[in-house]
């Protein structure tokens, strides 16, 4: 079911730019080509009766009842499917309508059952609505053959299906279509043997369905329905907010009974989602109030000790002095701490002004470390912003796609529906990946090019392609002279003709034939729209920077920069990475990305916050852990990261953890990096925090308190309160105010204010007094560092190697229904679909290893080993290894080494050299 | 202001020839390395890099010992 206040105008908008102008019941409306009548006549304030149609949804036609007469023409057409005219007279109310819609409605209710006053959707039910609407008062027809016995599924962890209630009106199935570009639901029979089924009428759980819950929203009966309103009932208020899981940014309006969560509905005036969602969105809120959430602060004197229950005072007063002294002892930039892309942008902002101001260090970093720092110094080389191009609806322009190390359908759920849907309209489709993600081949979407490169040979490939380009003149030269640096251009060309690059010469690294790169960059060079999606598969290599300006390289040389349908996307991967780095969490740069060296942005923020800056750069998280395990680096504070489980080389990071004098955790449960802390500060969930989120599009969108916070603080107010003990008093009256410092002392974000989001929803930065409500395309006219800058991108193969000892090489993912290190999914019914780990193999490397599907193995790597269960797929070739990094049972970092991007640090977790080998059930996790 | 003298961890080695080997123009490595350990690197990590590049010169490419050169020079 839609959201309470949802205004349905009946059909989609048209995007035609001309219009037509007609009269409707005697008033005159004028609408863009191609708008239905249904729709001009809600628009007009005259909302036609209707079942099967609903404004998410092309017009199907087929209920009969929102009929409608129109002056001149034969019979009653239905109005969702007749499209306005000029100087078209139609007429919505007259006795004849009211009575054929009373007939319609009959004959539905007639097979329906009546039992309103119980059911679970009374008073949210469209068909309800549309029985009082018509003025329904009896139902003539005796009960003959029905559905009322039909079952109810209920395989499904957060919905049920209950087939009495069915109107066969197709809503779900074409949501599950047209929406989610599932296609898991069909209707099948005629008339009134009409059926909605799973997959081959299998239960819900069993079949194709991802659990988007597209259908459930569009149902307009009780018979997909979600479990939270059986149980609950039906919400009575309503508050907007943003998903805090991944980097798309959902819009929802969180449905509350008093101040009981009943559901999250994503909201149709979501400027990312445009009322669409995943499953872990939707669904997988549960954790914020799971029995597991600690509430109180902890301390302990140290970490062999159990933890005392303290008072915040208490904690902070602890943590505080401990601080204090270990600087005393050992010099200021003993501490440092980590800033959470979990976290709002406020509480980010705080935590890094309390590191660089109270610590008086530029010892903090951000878990971007670990996933997106290549994209920041990548694009701010080659374009000057450390930020993606385009915004989400770009790709709806896009002629070509080139999707590299990313797999949306699991980690972009909602960006991959959309761009499903342009590619079911004709969109090409290139994916660059070593795993056959499900993109390249999925109902109603086949890939064009899948370069399956090996593992580490990104820059390779994408040099190769580039090399293509310019050897058989596809530049756009217009664009080059016009928009880019000639000389870095000219290095760069010169670099990329040399035959070394040549897709033949490169063709035994890459295992990528030659012929096919060929084709792909020919595809690419001559699309009058390519844009590029990438994800941490570019990233997180040894030659991750590199990777992202050779991407950069490609999108300029084909001068497909700047407008719709193109550029360069990073897909992020938690909710807030893109704010975490906008905020200043680097060491070396204050918010805005200004680096720590340039005087007069310094003196800004000396001036603003009282407090000397550094004009050095701080250390980076694995430069923090790397000098803890010599001892020179002694005290943490983490902010909403599980780094224990999260981070690269598990056992490195323990020992580091180990030997801090100070752990100080602030998260919601105890998590595996708590196993070393000190001190632990209860966190917020998204729903108790008041404060923005910044999508992968730059999109700053508010996350809105749908209840107080469980902890009776702020994580904000924790981190002023800390920095205040420490003798540098902080305080702030409101995220708001916090927001306005923010704007104050970010050019980017000088327009941005709560003010301005809560008046038009959502603003993509940059957004100032040039554009005042934001900016959704970048690099229009120039790019942001004048001229795009070529920079040239020598392929150096990684350091690991695989070698007889470790023959197979490993690379890890994410699965759609968990997230990140599982913290809060695995606290949710999402285990239903994923309860473990497992090791994706290829058949033939199973096989010579005595491996069968579903049985135990050890995974070894020159740094550790653990096990996982095998599952023979042909997802991955033949040579490479596959998981997920969800369970901490299953530690998957204990084998990913410390090889890093050379530029940021940016862990290699897509290559590890490994052995696997069976092994028995004994020796298995529990 | 800088913390305890510790022995330098032995990686700094190790990132220091990556990033010469992977800055963009093989001829200006050594320029190119100076200028990323510059914006990047905090001043006891170039420190310890010099300790480790006296100890064990043979660890670190030539460039970096260059680039090292460069960086005291500024
Ligand atoms: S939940 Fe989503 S995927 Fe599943 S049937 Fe409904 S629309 Fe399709
Ligand atoms: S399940 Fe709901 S949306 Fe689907 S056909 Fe039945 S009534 Fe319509
Ligand atoms: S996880 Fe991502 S795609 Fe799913 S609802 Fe949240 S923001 Fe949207
Ligand atoms: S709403 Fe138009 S035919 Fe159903």
């Amino acid at each position: 079911m839609t959201a309470l206040d949802d205004r349905d105008l009946g059909t989609p908008a048209s995007g035609a730019r001309r219009t037509v102008a007609l009269s409707v019941d005697g008033i005159a409306v004028e609408v863009p080509a191609g708008t239905s009548v249904m729709r001009a006549a809600a628009l007009a304030g005259l909302p036609v009766p209707k079942l099967c149609a609903t404004d998410s949804l092309e017009a199907f036609g087929s209920c009969r009842l929102c009929l409608v007469e129109v002056d001149g023409r034969k019979g009653t057409p239905a109005s969702c499917t007749t499209p306005c005219e000029d100087g078209m007279a139609v007429r919505t109310q007259t006795p004849r309508l009211e009575r054929l819609r009373r007939l319609v409605m009959e004959l539905y209710i007639s097979d329906h059952p009546l039992d309103c006053l119980t059911c679970p959707a009374n008073g949210d039910c469209e068909l309800q609505d549309m029985a009082g609407v018509v003025g329904l008062r009896e139902v003539r027809y005796a009960l003959g053959a029905n559905h009322l016995d039909a079952p109810t599924d209920g395989s499904n962890p957060y919905f049920s299906f209950d087939a009495s209630k069915c109107i066969a009106c197709s809503r779900c199935v074409r949501a599950c279509g047209e929406v989610q570009g599932t296609f898991a639901l069909t209707i099948s029979g005629r008339g009134f043997d009409s059926k909605v089924s799973a997959g081959a009428d299998v239960p819900f759980l069993e079949s194709e369905c991802v659990s988007c819950g597209a259908c459930v929203q569009a149902c307009p009966t009780s018979t997909l329905q979600e479990k939270s309103v059986i149980e609950l009932g039906i919400p009575t208020r309503q508050v907007r907010t943003t998903c805090a899981y991944c980097g798309v940014g959902c819009s929802f309006v969180a449905e509350l009974r008093g101040s009981e969560l009943v559901r999250m509905v994503p909201d149709k005036a979501g400027g990312a989602n445009a009322g669409h969602s995943c499953v872990k969105g939707r669904f997988a809120w549960g954790y914020a109030s799971h029995p597991d959430r600690v509430l109180a602060p902890l301390v302990r004197e140290s970490i062999d000790e159990e933890w005392q229950e303290a008072t915040w005072d208490e904690a902070i007063g602890f943590a505080a002095r401990r601080l204090r002294q270990i600087q005393a002892e050992h010099g200021v930039d003993a501490i440092g701490g980590i800033t959470s892309s979990r976290c709002t942008n406020e509480e980010v902002f705080v935590v890094q002004k309390m590191i660089r101001a109270a610590f008086g260090t530029n010892n903090v970093d951000t878990c971007a470390r670990v996933c997106h720092s290549p994209t920041g110094y990548g694009l701010k080389r080659a374009f000057g912003t450390s930020a993606g191009t385009q915004d989400f609806a770009s790709v709806d322009d896009a002629d070509l796609v080139m999707v590299i190390g990313a797999n949306p359908t699991d980690a972009h759920p909602v960006f991959a529906s959309r761009l499903k849907r342009r590619l079911r309209q004709g969109a090409q489709l290139v994916v660059i990946d070593p795993r056959r993600i499900d993109l390249v081949r999925m109902p109603h979407v086949q890939a064009e090019h899948h370069l399956q490169l090996r593992p580490g040979t990104n820059v390779a490939v994408m040099n190769a392609i580039s090399h293509v380009v310019v050897a058989e003149n596809l530049v756009d030269r217009a664009f080059v002279a016009d928009r880019c640096d000639p000389m870095s251009f000219g290095a760069w060309e010169e670099f990329i003709r040399l035959p070394e690059n040549s897709p033949e010469a490169l063709e035994a690294e890459t295992g990528v034939p030659a012929t096919q790169i060929r084709s792909a960059a020919r595809a690419y060079a001559a699309a009058p729209n390519a844009a590029i999606y990438y994800g941490l598969g570019v990233t997180e290599h040894s030659q991750g920077s590199t990777m992202v300006m050779a991407i950069a390289n490609l999108a300029m040389v084909t001068g497909n920069i700047g407008r719709a349908g193109v550029g360069v996307n990073p897909l992020r991967g938690q909710n807030n990475v893109q704010g975490a780095c906008d905020m200043g969490s680097f060491p070396h740069e204050l918010s805005g990305y200004r680096h720590v060296s340039d005087d007069s942005v310094r003196s800004l923020f000396e001036d603003a916050w009282g407090a000397p800056m550094r004009a050095e750069p701080g250390l980076r998280i694995p430069n923090m852990l790397d000098s803890a395990t010599t001892g020179a680096f002694r005290a943490l504070f983490i902010q909403g990261e599980d780094i224990a489980q999260s981070d690269p080389n598990t056992q490195h990071v323990e020992a580091a953890l180990r030997a801090m004098d100070l752990v100080i955790v602030q998260d919601l449960f105890l998590n595996q990096t708590a196993r070393f802390a000190h001190v632990f500060l209860p966190g917020t969930s998204f729903l108790e925090k008041d404060g923005t989120f910044t999508n992968a599009e730059r999109r700053i969108n508010r996350v809105r308190p749908v209840m107080p916070s469980r902890t009776g603080k702020t994580e904000w107010e924790v981190a002023c309160a800390l920095a205040t003990a420490m003798g540098y008093p902080m305080a702030y009256a409101s995220g708001a105010e916090i927001m306005d410092e923010i704007a104050r002392l970010t050019p980017t974000f000088a327009g941005v204010s709560f003010d301005l989001l809560d008046r038009v929803g959502s603003v993509q930065w940059p957004c100032n007094a040039e554009a005042p409500v934001g900016t959704p395309i970048m690099h229009g006219e120039a790019f942001t560092r004048g001229l795009g800058n070529f920079v040239t991108t020598p392929y150096v193969p990684t350091d690991e190697r695989t070698t007889r000892r470790y023959p197979l090489l490993l690379t890890t993912g994410r699965v759609l229904t968990q997230y990140n290190v599982g913290a809060q999914t695995r606290r949710t019914a999402n285990t239903t679909w994923h309860a473990e780990d497992v090791l994706d193999m290829h058949e033939a490397d199973a096989l010579v290893r005595g491996i069968a599907d579903g049985s135990w193995v050890e995974i070894s790597s020159r740094v550790g080993a653990t096990m996982l269960r095998a599952r023979i797929s042909d997802d991955v070739p033949a040579g490479v290894v596959y998981t997920t990094f969800h369970y901490p049972v299953s530690g998957a970092n204990v084998v990913t080494t410390d090889n890093s991007d050379w530029a940021t640090n940016c862990p290699e977790y897509k290559v590890t050299a490994v052995e696997v080998a069976p092994r028995s059930v004994a020796g298995a996790p529990t | 202001m800088t913390t305890d003298t510790a022995a330098p961890h032995p990686r700094l080695a190790k990132m220091a020839n990556q990033i010469a080997a992977s800055v963009p123009d093989a001829a200006r490595s050594a320029e190119q390395t100076a200028a990323h350990l510059h914006a990047f690197w905090t001043p006891q990590m170039i420190a310890d890099l010099r300790l480790a590049a006296g100890t064990d010169p043979e660890r670190l490419r030539a460039d970096v010992h260059r680039a090292l050169a460069l960086l005291r020079r500024d």
